[in-house]
């Protein structure tokens, strides 16, 4: 006896956790985009960031990996996921729904009176036999991969939607058609229907009571397909949650642009994430967790609520229930989430505080373009900037200044600015025509930000000692700048 | 037996006529090309046009050549071959829906079928080129099939094998139980998603490759496919011989058959499993569809070069074999059908009553 109290608490509790976690996803859905810790619009956009790297602090783009300001890392566009598959709950969950109750909308009735009146129930039968032979992913994969190449992305996610419904129209129809049919032969249907009841009359009246639940469950387990065919259809890169074309690989021949969702809609971001598993596996990861936890809630609601209508006695409760309005602690409770929900709408009239990039300025993201820039210009440069630094330094060594004043940059109305060497560049000249250092030769050439590159140059002293002094170059060949000196 | 064939080839006529839906859609001339000589006057186009049958010169002026509908592309790889010719092109006209155009396609599309073509695959670097499949597709079925047989197969031993434990241990039945209740409700997508996930932590943490998660050449992964298309048809199997072999078991032949000092394994082999059979066949066509579907999404994400994820391959620009592919995919799920219905046939014990 204790066991069996045992046990029926526990399915109580379990059956009342289900419920809770359905009102979560459905609040998740609903508040999605107000509880996003960050932005999902253009000036949230975190595409540059610093990290350490071997020891070195270096700026790095996006995507980047979970931390503690990104718990579940970004995308290529610098968009946290969090935010957006929190934002594209509403999209995926609303789109799934949607075709879920299309299908019951257009089933139900074509069933029922299928089912009822006997009419057509071998054409759904038929089609139900078609459409089920084989998987609905074997369907719409070729037929959409095939659009995809001729249409624009509006009409072919349309197209898709409209699939999706069609698909799963005669499969629930026919469960219903068969339904309907065995409670038809019942006595009381007979005698409705010899009391002159019409075909609607007696599916409304006599056949729908009986099978709501049963509608209830099918709708459930439809909805779990439906989401499971949205996750299917993703990898195989069909969705329909469009956006933008970003660049993934703009030096790869064709260049590779993705469509990535702007609203977070989780089959996009599948789609995405499962084409960047290998380099940036946390991107799928958290989308397909996302998916997958929506359906285990569904699907744990599904089961508890069968369980509830199996055995009703279990769950009914032996104290005597007060009406709302006089149940003072629901009231309470149902006042605490109206003001929950409200002030999360009103917070959300604020601009959440932009934790991403708000230490880097529009400055350092245009120094790391152009040093991105730079060291593609690198290869090319390199033997230029080496010649030129070279001449510079023999130039100074044999004490033409006339001839290195064409080498230098000139800022416009500075046309006169290097007639004479100004005090840095006579130190080197000094050291130089002293003999008391010699030019060896040139190093390395790397970027330095600014557009600039450094070009190290090698001295020796008469001691014999080596220095390195260093000529700041910039594109098309040009010396902006010279760092170091004699005895720096 | 008759409207079972019918509904077959239903299904592949259909999936056929849907994955070409694109050639409603023409914004080139189906019947005309621009053909443009080497040597202007030394050869007549006329002349040149002479050797193709079906083509037929419209305007010599502007090498306005008619040739047969819907052959444009075929005419167009065939006449630049010529060493007369310097230059041919299709006729750029508005876009617009062309019924007949669609037709001519699935019909010349089933004709190449049964001359063993399959459709084309055009990669990225080389956009120019359309490679016939044929050479591939007899190695992508093996890949394809090497897992999906076995993993099928072990979704039903391992199916029975289950609800055989949870019913001789019932604390193994419950545990049981509730994992497959949460495998049903896990998507394929992201059981592959945690596999590949967890490799990926095992080889960072071992400093080594201890699973291939991805095709490479010819180094195809076998464990993480093999695994994602078996587990959630196990599932499937577990669930319906569990309800099967617990009904089973409370049969008065079973008590009946333990009484007359029948073995365990006996009365397992030879009653149970043969009472069941009616529930393996009525849930194997589900397997098989969710094999399938899981079996393509593996491919996906493991980038296997087989029948459901070459199309999606990074490395593909287009593919025009996809129906032929899925129809492939679609034939294993019709013939289990067919299967289905055979041992249903010979090997279900009838219980009907007889007057």
């Amino acid at each position: 006896m204790v066991n069996l109290q045992k046990a029926a608490q526990r399915d109580r509790f379990q059956y009342k956790l289900s419920w809770f976690l359905l009102l979560l996803l459905v609040f998740v859905t609903a508040f999605g985009s107000v509880l996003a810790p960050h932005g999902t619009t253009v000036k949230y956009k975190m595409t540059y960031d610093y990290q350490i790297i071997d020891g070195e602090r270096k700026m790095v783009s996006a995507p980047f990996p979970p931390t503690e300001k990104f718990w579940l890392g970004t995308d290529h566009r610098g968009y946290d996921l969090v935010s957006l598959l929190l934002n594209g709950a509403k999209f995926t969950i609303g789109f799934a729904l949607l075709i879920t109750i299309l299908r019951f909308c257009i089933a139900l009735p074509l069933g029922m009176y299928a089912g009822t009146s006997g009419r057509g129930k071998s054409m759904i039968h038929t089609m139900q036999m078609v459409l089920t032979a084989v998987p609905a992913l074997l369907i719409i994969f070729p037929m959409m991969y095939s659009l995809y190449q001729v249409m624009s992305k509006d009409d072919a996610a349309l197209l898709l939607f409209v699939m999706m419904v069609l698909i799963g129209v005669f499969p629930i129809a026919r469960q219903f058609a068969d339904r309907s049919e065995f409670f038809s032969s019942k006595l009381f249907v007979s005698a409705s229907r010899s009391m002159g009841a019409s075909t609607p009359r007696i599916i409304g009246k006599h056949l729908f009571p009986h099978l709501r639940p049963e509608i209830l469950f099918a709708f459930l387990t439809d909805f779990v397909q439906v989401l499971f065919l949205i996750g299917q259809l993703a990898v195989v890169n069909i969705f329909l949650g469009g956006g933008e074309e970003v660049p993934i690989d703009p030096d790869a021949k064709p260049p590779i642009y993705y469509l990535l969702t702007t609203s977070g809609e989780w089959g996009a971001m599948i789609a995405y994430g499962s084409k960047m598993l290998r380099n940036y596996p946390w991107i799928l990861l958290s989308s397909a967790c996302f998916m997958g936890a929506a359906i285990l809630i569904i699907s744990n609601f599904s089961d508890q609520l069968q369980k509830r209508l199996q055995r009703p006695y279990l769950y009914t409760s032996q104290k005597a229930r007060k009406p709302l309005m006089e149940n003072n602690k629901r009231l309470a409770a149902i006042a605490i989430c109206c003001l929950v929900g409200l002030s999360l709408i009103v917070w959300n009239k604020y601009d959440p505080p932009q934790m991403a990039g708000e230490k880097i300025t529009t400055d350092d993201i245009k120094r790391f373009k152009e040093m991105k820039q730079q060291e593609a210009y690198l290869n090319y440069y390199t033997p230029k900037f080496k010649e030129t630094a070279a001449l510079f330094m023999t130039n100074l060594t044999q004490d033409r200044w006339q001839s290195n004043e064409v080498l230098i940059f000139k800022e416009k109305g500075q046309e006169n600015a290097f007639t004479t060497p100004p005090p840095a560049y006579q130190a080197w000249l000094d050291a130089l025509v002293s003999k008391k250092y010699f030019f060896v030769d040139t190093g390395d050439v790397k970027p330095a930000g600014d557009g600039q590159f450094s070009v190290k140059i090698k001295i020796k002293r008469t001691d014999g000692a080596e220095e390195e002094w260093t000529v700041m170059m910039k594109v098309p060949n040009y010396i902006v700048d010279i760092k170091g000196g004699p005895g720096q | 037996m008759l409207k079972g064939l019918l509904i077959g080839l239903a299904v592949l006529l259909g999936i056929l006529m849907i994955g070409n839906l694109d050639k409603i859609f023409i914004n080139s001339a189906p019947d005309r090309v621009i053909v443009t000589t080497k040597k202007v006057g030394a050869v007549s186009l006329e002349k040149i046009m002479e050797k193709y049958e079906g083509t037929e010169v419209y305007e010599e002026r502007f090498g306005l050549v008619k040739v047969p509908y819907g052959q444009v592309n075929r005419y167009v790889q065939l006449l630049k071959e010529d060493k007369d010719i310097r230059m041919v092109s299709k006729i750029q006209i508005e876009p617009k829906l062309d019924f007949k155009n669609f037709v001519v396609e699935v019909r010349d599309q089933l004709v190449g079928y049964t001359e063993g073509e399959f459709g084309t695959i055009t990669y990225r670097n080389r956009m120019d080129r359309e490679l016939p499949i044929d050479l591939q597709l007899g190695k992508m079925v093996k890949r394809s099939f090497s897992y999906l047989i076995p993993a099928i197969l072990t979704a039903i031993i391992g199916g029975f094998a289950l609800a055989l434990l949870a019913i001789w241990m019932p604390k193994v039945g419950s545990l049981l139980d509730k994992f497959n209740r949460l495998l049903l409700a896990m998507p394929d997508f992201l059981i592959i998603a945690l596999m590949q996930a967890i490799a990926i932590l095992l080889a960072i943490a071992s400093g080594k490759k201890v699973l291939t998660i991805m095709q490479f050449a010819d180094n195809t992964p076998f464990l993480i496919p093999f695994l994602a298309i078996s587990l959630l048809p196990t599932a499937l199997m577990y669930g319906a011989f569990r309800i099967a072999v617990t009904r089973e078991w409370d049969e008065g032949y079973i008590k009946t058959a333990y009484a007359k000092g029948v073995s365990r394994s006996r009365v397992i082999l030879v009653h149970i499993l043969r009472n069941v059979t009616e529930d393996l066949l009525a849930v194997l066509p589900r397997v098989v569809s969710v094999a399938i579907t899981s079996l393509v999404v593996a491919e996906v994400m493991c980038g296997v070069f087989g029948l459901g994820g070459y199309a999606i391959n990074p490395d593909l620009f287009k593919v025009t074999s996809l129906p032929a592919t899925c129809a492939i995919l679609a034939c294993f799920g019709l013939l289990t059908h067919v299967l289905v219905a055979i041992l249903r046939k010979y090997l279900v014990v009838k219980t009907k009553e007889v007057a």
